[in-house]
């Protein structure tokens, strides 16, 4: 079976067979197959007339195959990105970045030389559905880090082998997509529970992404992300239940794309393939970007208007075509609803129903079905779409010409005030943790209130010119809310998950009853019967009006 | 209360009154105005006593001149000065640098000020001796005086100035007073006294008669008129006052006796509105037409609330068609549920009925206690009939029983509920809005407030009352039995009115504005409020049938043996310096001074027609200076 | 046991307090290994005034373990450890048309602190409101017209609604509504008692709740 394989990096779309490998064997440091008296290989193969120069060429040539070095297919990808940032961990460990091993081509000759055929003009391995997976060295290394022909960045392990989406979380600066991204994936396994799915981590991308972006209370939140560089995306494996015993997995990409890419036109390009070949994207919105909400606190923040960040969204997905609406659909997310300032302009009934957790549906056994729960999202929606049409006019009718499948959410990822904190110098905090674990008293964070004057000012860290270091901490408990909510709708968009019912959706026409004249109703399908017995008719009509039960067919 | 009204006010404001209708009556004639730029100094604590009698008689004769009248206080705290600025109608002194000193002196020249001469600055002290222990705090003010022409920065020949010594003779401070006399005997020998200023008035609280005032305010009577006889036209005065010479006076007043005049007046007119006021106790409580004064129908709801119910309300009932919208018992058919008696429909309908019409009064109870100005509307108007229906006593007896008619109020009667759903329910609503205590509590807290009003007026007139019961009585019976019959008179002409505007009164603003008006009413009444003093005086002699001749009479008072001088000497001061009297000039009386008088007495116009003063001043000698009395 | 009401502790946090859906369970989070006290008040009444009296309330009269205790009329506790937390997955409710508040609390030698709420987090809440679920029926009356082959189902021109008489006797007039056309009736006690009631209209009726502590389900 072939599969057929698009990179996460250059979408470059291959087959299995394509791919190459990273080589298992690394060769570190200086060959030391030639003798002292030589510079260099090109020394001593002009200089060296032994009997047994060929063998020690060959030898040599072998040592130098798989040598660590510069991978330039790779760099020069990662080049238009201001450098690389895969960072795997367990590459320290090896002593080798993964990025600087030996690419393998099993279709050219002279690297199948090291490659111990699996059969007739066979090199490959295959896994149990017939996808080409691994290499073996003649020296028994087996080696299974695909990459792809193209960009030569890292495929994760069995991918290829489901279908692939991706999707795209854009925001400007200070959105909050790092922290957003952190809680989603911190709880990634939870969140997909709530719709009957499991989730499987399948690179290291995401661990690595946590490790470097770990959120905690009292803990200085992750610095900005800097626009010009790629993030590495983030893979899941997300399985369900297909009945019968069988179950179906799709791997699901996530790629961080800083929304000030769409501001310069030379990054534009760079990172457009991001968004032209999303299946969906999320687009996180710092409520200060609206002039309801920054001017309703008096501070005169002068954030892009989002409209700025999504037409050029539209642009990429469209290819220019002003006159199409884009289909991919949009998450359209106000991030940091606690705050102040946006609880002060959401209504009392938003304010509640947005402190709910997200619900998931349940069966009877208990377990969650693979449903979105429009019936708790819907009334949120309802209260969005109104915010929104009253206070940022531009926007809707942004969302409305250019998108043809958006929707409304509102989340915290934090949960709690951010606050300045200043830390306690390394070695005086060392020296407070003995002191206190040997007086048995809790432990106590490094970071404090800058208002905290419990502990005199010497302790504590200061800058070059001798002022306090300050960091912006989550005061704490951090408890996101409905951050999960617009990857959950994204995941019935792209057909994971379905409905419990009728959801919401601002670009179909509200359906007016004939009767009450309410657009309180529901399309759907309803049984309507007349006559008895025999002469008993029955018929479905697809329109219901829930304020008066009227049923008829809408034409 | 909003006012402080007392009958001293009252009496204020009836002379304030008649003063400007004396200035209205000018005429031709107006007051001499003054001549030069003059500053009036008082030196140390007791000298600023003098301020309001000084600036008061000042202003009087020179109304116009308030903006160039300057007073300016000096204290000595040892070597160093401080400097106030007094203003001319007032008594609160104001620090000024002695910079600003300087200003003030310098702006009298300005070209805003209307002096007629500029060439001159005329500088008045005054000093008072009452609080020495000795005659060293005289002559330690000798020198401070210098500072401050010093500082004044004016040349001798551009400033004239005199120092009123007003020197305390008690006989406690014998001692004091003859140290400073001997001191002053050295003035012609060209002393330190002499040194300090040009030339001294001294005025003394033993007169020449050996009685010894209780109190300055003849001296500062004196002071005044100097300060305005000195500050003239006819410079020959002036020349004659700066002569460089230590002087005093003898001094002598006749006025038309306003503070009398006011005082029998005002009396006479609260005595006449106190007997118009209706006596005995208030019994509302005990009048069958109570509830009908309160407001209330016959039904005991508040009229007001069913007029709001008629206006508001009954279109927010269902219609006919709507009642058969009710939920009912069962699915039987009915003919009309609209025709269905109320208690009827309520129970088929499972008291579905009753709950919506307490919907809707209390919808309506909501929307008042949220909506302020609606329930201040309504309180005002509640007010309103309680002020048209009640006398002032009955509201305030109501007042103070609020239980009582709390009760009355709460007493509306429940309508039948055997009429139809529609006409039973338009009673309910009324008596449910009369019902509501929320709103019941409006009228009744109308009630309190205008209780209190009534209170405060009723408060304020005791008060008066007992105020006018402290004054001493008009000792001259001639002015009481006079003015007494012109406010019986005017009333006699005007009391119906009056009365029925008193006894409708309720408020304390009101209070005042009426008593004051009427005051007005009654000076415009009869001109003898506003003729001049001596006519005035010929009038209230004559009906009293006395054969005296006022302008004779007002003469012997300024000119005959009984017009002391204010310093005792040991020998006759000899010929005055000046002898003047201060009147209005073209007047009856100016004509009988001018005819009887010595052509020498000056004459200075005042423009006031109540007052008439001799002023004659002497120059005092070393000899009559000098006191054995010092140790 | 002495009890102590001491300002928020960010270390001991207990906080968003949520009923779980579909059952009767309370659930929150809190700190690792934190032991709770569970305060239900009336219906949107929050506790958080009430902790001083309530604490010297507790020491007089000590909660009963694992259970809630009326601590005084109206208002009723219980603590809950994290062990327990973990075995119910939560804490069942006492009953409804009620607040539930919950504070962190921390018991060392014969005192117990209770720690103040946080108050600056908006969308986590320590006070859950649970108002009393009823559930109302309401249907188009209809009866069978005609005989044999010409029988038909007609509609009579009444709606039927049906309440809950369990209900009655808690409830007051007015907590519910009818809303019919442009009218708002109030869903008397009676009604209830009474069970079916009949409207006669040709608009479906709405019913819905006045009071809060009501909800319609």
């Amino acid at each position: 079976m072939s599969c057929e394989i698009t990179c996460p990096y250059c979408f470059y779309r291959m087959w299995d067979s394509e791919v190459l490998f990273r080589s298992e064997k690394v060769n570190h440091g200086e060959c030391d197959l030639l003798p002292d008296e030589y510079d260099d290989i090109d020394d001593f193969a002009v200089k060296y007339t032994g009997p047994d120069k060929e063998d020690i060429l060959n030898a040599y040539r072998d040592w130098a195959f798989f040598a660590e070095g510069e991978d330039p297919v790779y760099q020069d990808f990662w080049a238009k990105f201001n450098g690389t940032t895969e960072n795997n961990p367990a590459d320290d460990i090896l002593h080798v970045k993964a990025y600087r091993r030996r690419v393998i081509d099993p279709s050219i000759a002279a690297h199948r030389r090291y490659l111990k055929p699996q059969g007739p003009d066979n090199y490959f391995i295959y896994d149990d559905q017939g996808m080409v997976t691994q290499i073996e060295l003649l020296t028994g290394e087996v080696c299974n880090r695909r990459v792809c022909p193209q960009c030569h960045n890292p495929l994760p392990d069995s991918y290829g082998k489901n279908t692939v989406k991706f999707a795209s979380v854009i925001g400007i600066t200070g959105a909050g997509k790092t922290v957003y991204l952190s809680q989603l994936l911190q709880r990634m396994k939870e969140y997909a529970v709530k719709v009957g799915l499991s989730a499987i981590v399948s690179n290291t991308g995401v661990r690595a992404f946590l490790e470097n972006n770990r959120i905690a209370a009292r803990a200085p939140l992750p610095g900005s992300t800097p626009s010009a560089r790629l993030q590495q995306p983030l893979f899941y494996e997300m399985v369900r239940d297909a009945g019968q015993n069988q179950k179906v997995t799709e791997t699901f990409v996530l790629y961080d794309v800083a929304g000030e890419v769409f501001r310069e036109a030379s990054l534009i390009n760079q990172f457009a393939p991001f968004i032209s070949h999303a299946d969906g994207v999320i687009v996180l919105i710092d409520p200060m970007q609206f002039g309801a909400v920054s001017g309703a606190t008096n501070v005169g923040i002068g954030l892009d208007h989002p409209v700025t960040v999504l037409d050029a969204v539209h642009d990429i997905i469209t290819s220019g075509r002003a006159g199409e609406k884009s289909m991919v659909p949009l998450a359209v997310c106000i991030s940091k609803a606690d705050t102040q300032a946006v609880q002060q302009v959401f209504s009392p009934e938003l304010r509640d129903m947005l402190r709910n957790d997200v619900r998931g549906i349940r069966d009877a056994r208990g377990f969650n079905l693979p449903m979105f729960n429009a019936s708790d999202y819907n009334p949120i929606f309802a209260q969005l779409y109104s915010f929104i049409q009253n206070n940022e006019m531009v926007l809707a009718q942004q969302l409305e010409t250019n998108y043809a499948n958006y929707a409304y959410f509102a989340f915290t990822a934090l949960g709690c005030d951010v606050k300045n904190f200043k830390k306690i110098r390394d070695d005086e905090f060392e020296k407070i943790r003995r002191q206190r674990e040997l007086q048995n008293e809790p432990p106590i964070s490094q970071y404090v209130l800058t208002n905290d004057g419990s502990l005199p000012d010497e302790v504590f860290e200061r800058t070059g010119q001798g002022e306090l270091s300050t960091y912006q901490c989550p005061t704490g408990p951090v408890l996101p809310k409905r951050v999960e909510e617009p990857l959950l709708w994204l995941f019935h968009k792209l057909g994971y998950i379905s409905l419990d019912r009728y959801i919401e959706d601002p670009t179909r026409p509200k359906v007016v009853c004939p009767v009450c004249g309410s657009d309180n109703t529901e399309e759907g399908q309803y049984l309507m019967s007349s006559g008895f017995g025999p002469f008993k008719k029955k018929w479905y009509v697809n329109c219901c009006c829930h304020n008066c039960g009227n049923l008829w067919d809408k034409v | 209360m909003s006012t402080t009204l007392t009958i001293q006010s009252l009496i204020e404001h009836f002379e304030n009154q008649l003063y400007r209708i004396d200035r209205q009556n000018l005429g031709d004639i107006a007051g001499r105005e003054p001549q030069f730029p003059q500053l009036v100094i008082y030196l140390g604590g007791n000298a600023r006593n003098a301020h309001q009698a000084v600036s008061a008689s000042l202003l009087q004769t020179w109304p116009q001149y308030q903006a160039e009248l300057k007073f300016l206080w000096v204290q000595a705290n040892g070597e160093k000065l401080s400097f106030s600025q007094l203003p001319c109608d007032g008594d609160q002194p104001i620090a000024v640098s002695e910079e600003e000193v300087r200003e003030i002196a310098s702006a009298l020249f300005g070209t805003r000020m209307h002096f007629s001469d500029r060439s001159k600055l005329l500088i008045y002290y005054v000093l008072d001796t009452t609080s020495f222990a000795g005659a060293e705090e005289f002559t330690a003010w000798l020198p401070r005086i210098r500072r401050v022409k010093d500082m004044l920065c004016t040349s001798s020949t551009d400033m004239l100035d005199v120092l009123y010594l007003l020197l305390n003779e008690n006989l406690n401070r014998q001692k004091t007073a003859s140290a400073i006399r001997n001191h002053l005997s050295g003035f012609y020998q060209n002393n330190d006294a002499r040194q300090a200023v040009d030339n001294i008035l001294l005025l003394s609280n033993r007169r020449s008669d050996n009685a010894i005032l209780e109190d300055w305010d003849i001296c500062y009577k004196i002071l005044s008129a100097t300060i305005v006889l000195s500050n003239n036209a006819d410079t020959e005065i002036a020349t004659d006052f700066f002569c460089g010479a230590v002087m005093t006076a003898s001094y002598a007043r006749e006025e038309k006796p306003l503070p009398q005049i006011g005082q029998v007046v005002v009396t006479g007119l609260i005595e006449e509105l106190s007997r118009a006021a209706p006596q005995g106790e208030a019994r509302p409580l005990e009048d069958p037409h109570l509830p009908d004064r309160l407001g209330l129908t016959n039904q005991g709801t508040f009229s007001m609330l069913d007029q709001y119910a008629e206006s508001t309300l009954y279109s927010m009932l269902p219609t006919e068609a709507q009642l058969e919208l009710f939920p009912r018992r069962d699915d039987a058919a009915q003919t009309a549920m609209c025709a269905l008696p109320a208690r009827a429909f309520n129970d088929y309908t499972m008291g579905a009925w009753g709950q919506y019409l307490s919907g809707v009064a209390r919808g309506i109870r909501e929307k008042i206690s949220m909506d302020s100005p609606a329930r201040t509307a309504w309180q005002e108007r509640y007010k309103a009939l309680l002020v048209a229906n009640f006398s002032r006593d009955e509201i305030i007896h109501l007042a103070g029983r609020l239980q009582d008619v709390a009760q009355i109020m709460s007493r509306p009667k429940a309508p039948s509920q055997e009429a139809p759903v529609l006409t039973a329910a338009r009673d309910q609503l009324k008596y449910m809005l009369s019902s509501d205590q929320e709103l019941v509590q409006i009228f009744l807290s109308a009630l309190r407030e205008q209780g209190r009003i009534s209170q405060d007026f009723s408060d304020m007139w005791s008060s008066l009352i007992k105020s006018m019961r402290k004054i001493h009585a008009v000792r001259d019976s001639n002015i009481a039995t006079f003015y007494d019959r012109k406010v019986r008179d005017f009333y006699d002409r005007h009391g119906s009115e009056l009365y029925s505007g008193f006894v409708g009164m309720h408020d304390t603003d009101e209070l005042a504005a009426f008593l004051t008006n009427t005051l007005d009413h009654i000076i415009d009444s009869n001109e003898i409020f506003s003729s001049a003093f001596e006519d005035e005086l010929e009038s209230r002699l004559s009906e009293e049938a006395l054969p005296v001749d006022a302008k004779q009479y007002i003469r012997k008072k300024l000119t005959g043996n009984d017009v002391y001088v204010y310093l005792q000497t040991n020998f006759a001061l000899g010929d005055p310096l000046i002898s003047a009297i201060l009147l209005k000039v073209g007047t009856p009386l100016y004509n009988n001074l001018s005819n009887n008088l010595p052509p020498t007495t000056y004459y200075y116009n005042t423009g006031s027609s109540n007052t008439a003063e001799s002023l004659v001043i002497y120059q005092v000698s070393a000899e009559n200076l000098v006191s054995g009395e010092e140790e | 046991m002495r009890y102590q009401y001491c300002p928020n502790n960010p270390d001991r946090y207990a906080t968003n307090l949520l009923r779980e859906q579909g059952t009767r369970n309370l659930t929150w989070e809190s700190a690792r290994g934190q032991d709770v006290l569970l305060v239900q008040t009336p219906f949107e009444q929050r506790a958080d005034g009430l902790m001083e009296e309530l604490c010297r309330l507790m020491e007089q009269f000590p909660p009963l373990p694992g259970k809630y205790t009326e601590i005084k009329p109206g208002v009723w506790v219980r603590f809950v450890t994290a062990a327990d937390k973990a075995r119910m997955n939560g804490c069942p409710i006492n009953t409804e048309a009620s607040t539930y508040s919950i504070f962190s609390c921390f018991t060392q030698g014969d005192v117990c602190s209770i720690y103040a709420q946080q108050e600056n987090q908006a969308m986590i809440s320590a006070y859950c409101s649970i108002p009393m679920q009823i559930h109302v029926d309401m249907w188009e009356q209809e009866r069978t017209e005609g005989v044999l082959f010409k029988k038909r189902v007609v509609k009579t021109g009444y709606y039927i609604i049906s309440f809950p008489q369990e209900f009655a006797a808690g409830y007051r007039d007015g907590d519910l509504a009818c809303r019919v056309g442009e009218l708002d009736i109030p869903v008397t006690k009676q009604m209830l008692e009474q069970g079916y009631v009949y409207l006669w209209t040709d608009r479906k009726p709405e019913i819905y709740s006045v009071n809060r502590g009501l909800e319609l389900v």
